[in-house]
């Protein structure tokens, strides 16, 4: 989210980093001085530019510093320049559509690897529109049971938060568990679309449903695996992913 | 080899170096799996609803918490406080949801006969498994230099354990295989004292089968309206 900011304020961010444009770009520093604290982390040869630029900042100030139409020397009004200067919708909303594609392909490609940093992206947008269609699949089997997905859903996420953060040396926080659950129970939506047209009573549905169960827990202990760095361990995090699909599972068959 | 290992603090090691820690990662998924497994054997009975679930986890949870609240007062009121945490009791006392998940599947595959031979065994080894655990446990343990040993107390203490062992085994998975489609046992009983008797004996109302719904529940209504 940071990378947000410092591309919002006409760059100054990159060229605080390039030395000798420090002093020529104050102006931008002056509307918007709350950044200032995330600068120091810099190494020593560019201390003195912060320095530099700070003293020029504070004697530039004079009490103009809640006023962004004196500050803002682009082109056009002060109004203008801040609309142009917002972010898109959809990445002011936090909702990265070629994320989402990645991650639903690395949950339906149990094998293929995928990087920490797209699951790192914690949307719940993905798990959101997953879970309705798990219910509305369910729906269309006569069984309105939605408050029994949430219900489960809500305590095997948070016993699994609770487990990983036990098993993993570094933590995971609770909304990266939300969402790559919610990401991989796409397998469960599409057994419950199956389950509507053909029953999965007899042993050929319990077949197909222990291997789409095996496949959700596949894919969760992957990108769990991925994010939390723990390699020797992903048996031990597919069980109990297994168990929470498990009953998403019972669910979609009884 | 059943004793557990110490570090150099003089504390158990983790699990991860010794085969004979306790830890609670096999007893909270055997909890899991035996509500899940339980679940399933209800579906194929066709007396699946998501409400059981809870209720068989709340059922299999009040049990273990029955238990080891139990075996903390015994503690405390033998003088043995020292000899067993009550983690190390919920570890000791959830490794017999193993044995009833087994004994559910094979009740599964191959009927009752085979089902209470499975649950009898597992009995078996889970009392002789608790017994020379926790025996070593209560004997070598860090309680076990105290000025009072009270050795004879702890040997009762891990003797109760072991043999409430079977008992709940068997309570908690007889519910679930003691179905017999088409037979409701206690309400063709009922039926039968007012009158109703099965349907061979007559009754114009076709007897009491007719007021039995699948999951052995009486439908009352029914019977309050037939003539």
């Amino acid at each position: 989210m940071s990378s947000y900011w410092m591309d919002d304020q006409n760059n100054s961010g990159g060229d605080w980093t390039s030395g000798n444009q420090g002093q020529a770009s104050n102006d931008g520093w002056a509307s918007f001085d709350y950044t200032q604290p995330s600068a120091p982390i810099q190494q020593p040869q560019q201390q003195s530019y912060y320095s530099q630029a700070q003293s020029t900042v504070n004697s530039g100030y004079g009490g103009n510093m809640f006023n962004p139409a004196q500050q803002t020397l682009g082109a056009g009004g002060g109004e203008s320049v801040n609309f142009e200067d917002e972010l898109p919708l959809l990445e002011e909303l936090g909702i990265n559509f070629d994320h989402i594609r990645q991650k639903t392909v690395a949950v339906l490609n149990p094998v293929g690897t995928t990087s920490a940093e797209v699951i790192a992206d914690q949307d719940l947008a993905g798990p959101l529109v997953f879970c309705l269609l798990f219910g509305g699949a369910l729906l269309l089997h006569g069984k309105v049971q939605f408050g029994f997905i949430y219900g489960i859903g809500v305590v095997g996420c948070l016993g699994m938060y609770a487990l990983l953060n036990m098993m993993a040396a570094g933590g995971i926080s609770l909304t990266c568990t939300v969402s790559v659950l919610g990401y991989c129970l796409l397998p469960m939506a599409l057994l419950s679309l199956l389950a509507a047209g053909l029953t999965l009573q007899g042993m050929v549905g319990y077949i197909i449903s222990i291997m789409a169960v095996l496949w959700c827990s596949l894919s969760s202990s992957k990108l769990f695996v991925t994010t939390c760095a723990m390699d020797s361990q992903q048996l031990l995090v597919a069980y109990p992913c297994f168990l929470v699909y498990g009953v998403f599972a019972l669910l979609a068959i009884f | 080899d059943w004793s557990v290992k110490y570090g150099n603090s003089d504390e158990p090691v983790p699990a991860r170096f010794d085969i004979n820690a306790p830890d609670l990662y096999i007893p909270l998924m055997a909890l899991v799996t035996y509500v899940l497994v339980a679940g399933f054997v209800l579906g194929t009975q066709g007396r699946f609803t998501p409400e059981q679930l809870g209720l068989l986890a709340s059922n299999a949870v009040a049990w273990l918490v029955l238990e080891n609240f139990f075996i903390l007062v015994t503690k405390y009121v033998m003088n043995i406080s020292q000899a067993l945490s009550l983690w190390h009791t919920l570890a000791f006392s959830s490794y017999k949801f193993v044995g009833m998940i087994i004994s559910l599947l094979v009740f599964l595959a191959f009927g009752r006969t085979a089902y209470y031979w499975t649950l009898g065994y597992f009995a078996v080894a889970v009392a002789f498994f608790l017994i020379r655990t926790v025996k070593t446990f209560v004997l070598e343990g860090p309680g076990a230099y105290a000025q009072d040993g009270g050795t004879k107390r702890k040997l009762y203490l891990l003797l109760f354990i072991s043999l409430t062992q079977p008992f709940i085994m068997w309570w908690l998975t007889s519910s679930i295989t003691n179905f017999v489609p088409g037979k409701m046992d206690l309400a063709e009983m009922a039926m039968a004292g007012i009158g109703m008797g099965a349907a061979k004996v007559g009754g114009a109302v076709g007897g009491a089968k007719a007021f039995v719904q699948p999951d052995g529940e009486v439908d009352y209504e029914a019977l309050l309206r037939a003539p």
